[in-house]
């Protein structure tokens, strides 16, 4: 490309797809977006868009879909969107779970972590692994970390959270670094004490409601198989006395048995007072035939489910209750804002090791959750090191995370380098190895990406319609506030 | 400009003072123009100048050889910490009002760009006004909440604008600042450098955006190169934290663009402060170009909405100024500033029932005539 073309504009790059019948879709580089015609299409690709006779010109020349000239400030323009959109690679590791125990209390139908007794205790992580694991953690170059207490139940081995969370901040000013921690916990063993130590510290509580009784049930048991439900809920009702309601988040795992209650899961997590209810397929692998018969589904029906259950969160803000459902509002912060958004899942390249990391009870370190539960099930080559035996640079510069963040860029992988909603979406090769057996994956039967490809197509055909209601909606959950605070109505 | 007019006497140059209604100490008197004094011949020595609205010249004053403007009519429109300046024409400007959130700087007549609504003659032969500046800025209160840099562009003086911004870092610490410019001198980066490194702790650059592109910005600022120059300007500002704030004035040719503008600011410039949409002022070429320029007040208002709707879902601020409420629907009031002049500003008869007058910007003087058929008092 030069000043000197004989076209009258320069096309800059973009991906596009056919969206409807009328309309093709183009995405440029930095995931802004716009709707053409056919006939505007070819126009635009064969330099034919005329600047005085076509509105269409200015439209796409503010988009930065095309420019007159490359010294046109639209590349510096585009430059400084790119590092935004990118901003997450700048930061390195800053989401660090930690496997407080192996041991659980319950055994829930679609735990793909081999759980252990809860009198087990060696399956504990001690205090010198966890000293370790603090100091490796404190390495990372992130000027803030986000510490997440993972399990089994970590609640089991609370005698460590507190000495984490205690030892984390030391660290933390001595770095002068920011430290946020969650607690992943199903609730059902927190002690008034726990939870009063948890809203004195700040420490956001991470939980999973299922949806009514009945479904939360049907998923959510004990080792002896009676349900959680009951404990779940009183164990939320008291933590409301002790944590910002803010700082209580829940996710909900979808099973065959939740696609039939969309209308009833939200009217849970309303009458729970949730704020948001973050939807979540199963993960399928390493489920056995008969497991996945029991509780397993298509991602059609998932997708058909997760619509409903969208709808009826939209419904449910426009009638005056706030709730967001989290991965609709991820992706709609990706399409929408210029900004990034710091979720492992959704970027390119991977968040695997990068963004986020998994540290096992007994020291060792590894790419991600799943290739924790890779390495349960013998398989120990996303395993990065132990910190007992290994340096940061060992772990972090190993030629495991290299390779793996080498082949995980969109723009050079099969279906995602020309995919349109490559921008929006995201890549998780440990997944990819788990479920395909190749870290690069083959997309047309991943399940991953047809469930984003489709929850976004389905984003885009609401923005299109651009009805004012759901867009009003839509932004309240992007910026955090009342739907009554994004509109300009008297 | 406020500006009065009586008979001088004794005055051969331009003289700068701060109006005071009472006697002062002699240290004081080298700066102070005082206004009716009812004193002694010897308590009247010292002053930069007398000014008074008695329309004989007082005895004691005859052979007095400090410099008085008497017969002043309007002299009451001047307040204690005013500052004036008076020519031996016996004209005096206000350049300096302490009861007014709208006093300015005039840095400079000098632009190099021509908008078809610029208010203001560009004089590029003008001499250097950043002595009287820095006197100026010397004489105003401590108190004083805002001040804006204005011209011309006040970046053509170059490093007499870091000068003024020093000034009043020193001497008015706790006065915000509001710089107007184009913003194409900040396209160089060492420029905008040393803005940025001379701390001044509270100053907001406002830039003028009419377009989402170099050719209608540019067309409109009446120069090839303002829209290129104020995007590289605006990157290199932000690049150092500074507060930005972005300017469109409503013409024919912006109005039904505001959303689009919009859209480009947030997608583009994110990090700016503050989006103001402004109604236009016909004096100037604002006046010589109404027609080109003019577009009746009803049609602005869905796209204004639009804009507005649109900024306020991202969470971005933004503010309408020069529109009276009477105009707007009840939805945009909370956007609208009382952003005129005190002594631009004007209010029709019709005005005097309005119930929300106290709140409104009312118009432009110079454009009360086009709006006296759209406006009408809220009841």
């Amino acid at each position: 490309m030069s000043d000197k073309n004989s076209h009258p504009y320069i096309i800059l790059p973009f991906d596009f797809m056919r969206f409807s019948k009328d309309n093709l879709l183009l995405v440029n580089l930095v995931g802004e977006y716009l709707f053409v015609s056919e006939d505007e299409f070819k126009k635009l690709v064969t330099h034919d868009i005329n600047r005085k006779s076509d509105p269409l010109y200015f439209i796409l020349k503010a988009k930065h879909f095309i420019t007159e000239r490359i010294s046109d400030p639209a590349i510096e323009l585009l430059a400084v969107k790119y590092r935004t959109k990118k901003d997450f690679l700048s930061h390195f590791t800053s989401l660090h779970m930690v496997e407080i125990t192996r041991r659980c209390n319950q055994k829930c139908i679609y735990c793909q972590v081999s759980s252990q007794d809860p009198d087990k205790s060696h399956y504990d992580m001690n205090i010198e692994t966890a000293r370790k694991t603090v100091d490796l953690i404190f390495m990372s170059p992130a000027r803030s970390i986000k510490i997440e207490f993972q399990g089994g139940e970590p609640l089991l081995n609370y005698d460590i959270i507190k000495y984490v969370i205690e030892y984390g901040e030391k660290q933390a000013s001595i770095k002068n670094k920011g430290v946020e921690f969650v607690v992943c916990t199903n609730l059902t063993r927190a002690t008034d004490d726990m939870l009063k130590y948890f809203g004195d510290n700040n420490v956001l509580i991470s939980t999973s409601l299922d949806g009514p009784e009945n479904v939360h049930n049907f998923a959510r048991r004990y080792r002896d198989g009676t349900g959680t439900y009951r404990d779940v809920i009183n164990s939320f009702e008291r933590a409301k006395k002790y944590v910002e309601p803010s700082k209580i988040s829940a996710l909900m795992t979808t099973t065959r048995y939740s696609l039939i209650y969309p209308d009833e899961i939200i009217n849970e997590y309303v009458k729970n007072e949730f704020r948001s209810i973050f939807v979540r397929p199963l993960n399928p692998f390493g489920y056995s035939k008969q497991k996945i018969d029991e509780i397993g589904y298509d991602s059609s029906e998932f997708l058909i489910f997760y619509k409903e259950i969208l709808e009826n969160t939209l419904k449910t803000n426009l009638k005056g209750y706030f709730i967001e459902e989290s991965f609709a509002s991820l992706l709609l912060t990706r399409i929408l804002t210029p900004f990034s958004t710091g979720f492992v899942d959704l970027q390119f390249p991977a968040g695997t090791g990068i963004s986020g990391v998994m540290y096992g009870y007994n020291g060792n370190v590894y790419l991600s959750d799943e290739a924790r539960m890779l390495a349960n099930m013998g398989d120990y080559r996303f395993c990065l090191g132990n910190v007992h035996k290994n340096s940061y640079r060992d772990i972090f510069y190993s030629d495991t995370i290299v390779n793996l963040i080498r082949d995980s860029c969109a723009e050079s992988l099969p279906g995602c380098s020309d995919c349109a909603f490559q921008m929006y979406c995201g890549i998780d090769p440990v997944r990819n190895y788990a479920t395909q057996n190749d870290a690069i994956g083959y997309r047309p039967t991943n399940d991953f990406c047809l469930i984003n490809k489709e929850i976004i197509r389905h984003l885009f055909e609401i923005i299109l319609k651009n009805d004012l209601d759901k867009m009003d909606i839509f932004w309240s959950w992007i910026t955090g506030r009342n739907l009554s605070e994004v509109r300009i109505k008297a | 400009m406020l500006t009065i007019k009586g008979i001088p006497k004794n005055i051969r140059e331009p003289l700068l003072g701060k109006v005071r209604f009472s006697e002062v100490s002699k240290e004081e008197r080298r700066k102070t123009i005082i206004a009716n004094p009812n004193i002694s011949k010897k308590a009247l020595e010292g002053y930069v100048a007398i000014i008074s609205s008695d329309t004989e010249i007082r005895s004691e004053m005859k052979d007095l050889e400090t410099p008085v403007v008497y017969g002043i009519k309007g002299l009451k429109i001047l307040s204690e910490g005013d500052v004036i300046e008076i020519f031996p024409n016996g004209t005096i400007n206000v350049l300096y009002q302490i009861n007014s959130r709208h006093n300015i700087i005039f840095v400079t007549s000098k632009c190099d760009c021509n908008c078809i609504m610029c208010p203001q003659p560009v004089d590029d032969n003008e001499g250097s006004l950043t002595e009287l500046n820095l006197r100026l800025i010397s004489l105003m209160s401590k108190s004083t909440e805002e001040l804006a840099l204005t011209g011309g562009e006040p970046t053509a003086v170059g490093n007499d604008l870091f000068k003024l911004i020093l000034a009043c870092r020193d001497l008015l610490p706790q006065t915000a600042l509001l710089l107007l410019t184009n913003g194409r001198r900040f396209s160089n980066f060492e420029y905008t450098h040393f803005f940025s490194s001379l701390r001044h702790p509270n100053i907001t650059v406002g830039i003028p955006f009419y377009g989402d592109n170099n050719i209608e910005h540019d067309s409109i600022m009446g120069s090839r190169g303002a829209f290129d120059g104020a995007i590289r300007g605006i990157l290199n500002l932000a690049s150092f934290n500074n507060s930005i704030e972005i300017r469109t004035v409503i013409t024919r040719q912006t109005y039904n663009k505001l959303l689009r503008i919009s859209e480009f600011i947030y997608r583009n410039l994110t990090f700016v402060r503050h989006v103001a949409f402004m109604g236009l002022e016909t004096i100037g070429r604002g006046q010589q170009n109404l027609k080109l320029l003019w577009v009746e007040p009803e049609k602005i208002l869905r796209p204004l909405e639009e804009a507005i709707h649109y900024l306020v879902q991202r969470g971005m601020t933004t503010s309408i100024y020069n529109i009276p409420l009477c105009l707007l629907p009840r939805n945009l009031w909370r956007f609208a500033r009382r952003s005129i002049s005190e002594w631009k500003d004007s209010f029709d008869l019709k005005c005097s029932g309005c119930s929300v007058k106290a709140q409104c910007s009312g118009v432009f003087e110079s454009t009360i005539e086009l709006f006296r058929h759209h406006i009408k008092p809220v009841l």
